[in-house]
């Protein structure tokens, strides 16, 4: 069982939102969904999702439509940061409407997570703060019986101490009962440890798609003086550089041609994730700013 | 009727008969309570009657009001549904039996309200009630039976306020299709240009003027309600076929535009 998004285009008011994308959801795997404001990461989630439509392109599971089918769309759960909850409802009303429509919701583990969080079930929607907002949506998301969960920006408003306690509990939950998160976040170094594969949306095209790991251990930081450094990268990927002093360093992405020696003033390093996503979507605008 | 349509229906009419049950109890506060307090602070209690007021509650009227604004109300609940894996098709096959069954619980209400509470306490015959009603033309085609006049009247009723809702619900479904600022103009510009075109009909068939001959629109109507082409109805005895085609056509329509804009329903940010 997966989600097969192929071809997908949409546009908003003429502009070019997403283009051609093209990219598979695997079951039981911890997904993040990076991309700079307006990459259109919201909208991907929304059309997968059925809230809105796409241009052109199809979104599947199991190569049955999940535009307006109901089995499908009962296997996923969008947390969005747009509020879709009524605001009058109280928050232990929100839990059983979706148990009424979800079946199979964690009453337990709601209660337990509200407590921990400190959230007040009682009481309404729209009284609450934009994290607690955030935080019941948030429970849902942890307690509701679907297959597949996205979570659109998952730590808006939430302070650090409730953001650690998130991150625990998704991945004591995954771990109890494996399946498919989607989190689509700009906090990459928080969520860096937690993510197995990711998509990193750039210019409305996907630029990356793969495992962490394997991205990872080919993404490198090239140090040392700048001479160096410019003879030692020539022919290779260079996404981005940085100058500090005398120092420059060069950031590679692809493989480094490990016959070229290594010359004893230059180091070469792992990037993380962040590191390797702001390299990869810095427009060269900006690039050339940083570089000044 | 899959699973998800016979939650989703019970979710819809559970939350619409809360509703019904608030609208009531406004009216009884506004048309009962309010004028009792008023009467007791501006001391005419003497002029007060609570029979009078409880008999004239025109819960028929409220009825074709709110199950119209409640069905009309499509974004909030669309939000909410596909927020739960509800698809459109689903939203509209359960909204289209909540307007059903919830027409049905109206149209026995506001019968058991004026033949129990209305006829009784304005000592009206349940014959003279059953004649003013709209439905009134048609009631005794089947014989000369209350009984079977009233089923009749019911029967009209409902179907009647069924049209109503789908009307709601297609007119709700096509308004949330456009932003709140075109939302709220066409709320405020389309019935000022109904009303300004239904004056210029009325006031165009009053003078008699040459260049608007309406004769045939109103053929077209006592074709479309029953009534005889020429020579005067015999009120009561028309023959409920016709209307009843004709309000089953009305519905479908409605129900078949409020489908069409259901399925362009979309999440706005």
């Amino acid at each position: 069982m997966s989600i097969q998004v192929q071809a997908i285009q949409h546009a908003f008011h003429g502009q070019t939102v997403l283009d051609d994308l093209n990219l598979t959801i695997e079951p039981n795997k911890i997904y993040g969904l990076l991309g700079r404001n307006g990459a259109g990461k919201s909208t991907l989630l929304n059309i997968i999702s059925s809230r809105i439509f796409a241009n052109s392109g199809s979104v599947t599971m199991d190569d049955q439509p999940m535009q307006d089918n109901d089995s499908t769309l009962g296997k996923l759960y969008l947390m969005s940061e747009v509020n879709l909850y009524s605001e009058r409802s109280r928050i232990k009303q929100l839990f059983h409407t979706t148990a009424l429509f979800y079946g199979d919701f964690d009453f337990a583990y709601a209660a337990k997570l509200a407590d921990s969080f400190g959230l007040d079930t009682n009481a309404r929607f729209g009284k609450l703060s934009t994290g607690y907002r955030t935080i019941c949506k948030l429970i849902i998301a942890l307690c509701v019986p679907a297959d597949y969960i996205f979570l659109d920006e998952p730590v808006l408003g939430l302070d650090a101490n409730h953001r650690e306690l998130f991150y625990q509990e998704l991945i004591e939950t995954y771990s109890d009962n494996p399946r498919t998160f989607v989190i689509s976040t700009h906090l990459i170094e928080e969520v860096a440890n937690l993510i197995e594969h990711v998509f990193v949306l750039d210019e409305h095209r996907l630029t990356l798609d793969g495992d962490v790991s394997d991205i990872l251990t080919q993404a490198y930081t090239i140090t040392g003086p700048a001479t160096d450094v410019i003879a030692y990268t020539q022919g290779l990927n260079v996404i981005g550089e940085d100058h500090l002093g005398g120092i420059t360093a060069h950031y590679v992405y692809g493989s480094l041609n490990d016959d070229r020696p290594l010359p004893d003033t230059v180091t070469v390093e792992h990037l993380d994730l962040q590191k390797l996503f702001v390299n990869l979507t810095n427009t060269k605008k900006e690039a050339a700013t940083h570089v000044n | 009727m899959s699973t998800k349509v016979r939650t989703t229906t019970r979710y819809l009419l559970t939350e619409q008969l809360k509703l019904l049950g608030w609208a009531l109890l406004a009216v009884v506060m506004i048309m009962v309570i309010i004028p009792l307090l008023f009467s007791l602070v501006t001391g005419n209690i003497s002029n007060y009657s609570f029979t009078g007021s409880i008999s004239n509650l025109a819960l028929g009227v409220l009825f074709f009001f709110f199950i119209f604004i409640i069905e009309s109300l499509t974004y909030d609940n669309f939000k909410l549904l596909i927020q739960n894996g509800i698809s459109r098709r689903t939203y509209w096959q359960a909204r289209v039996n909540t307007v059903v069954l919830l027409s049905l619980i109206g149209t026995i209400l506001a019968f058991i309200y004026a033949y129990g509470v209305h006829a009784p306490l304005n000592h009206l015959s349940s014959n003279s009630i059953l004649l003013d009603a709209l439905h009134g033309p048609y009631v005794y085609f089947f014989g000369n039976n209350l009984v079977l006049g009233i089923l009749v009247g019911m029967l009209l009723t409902w179907i009647f306020f069924i049209g109503t809702g789908l009307t709601g619900m297609a007119c709700g479904s096509l308004l949330a299709l456009f932003s709140k600022w075109i939302q709220r103009l066409l709320v405020i510009v389309v019935p000022v240009l109904g009303a300004f075109l239904l004056g210029f009909m009325i006031s165009a068939s009053d003078h008699q003027q040459t260049n608007y001959n309406f004769d045939g629109l109103v053929t077209v109507f006592k074709f479309l309600f029953g009534f005889p082409l020429h020579g005067n109805p015999k009120m009561g005895y028309l023959n409920p076929t016709m209307p009843v085609i004709t309000m089953l056509i009305g519905c479908a329509i409605m129900g078949g535009l409020a489908y069409l804009f259901n399925r362009k329903l979309k999440i706005k940010n």
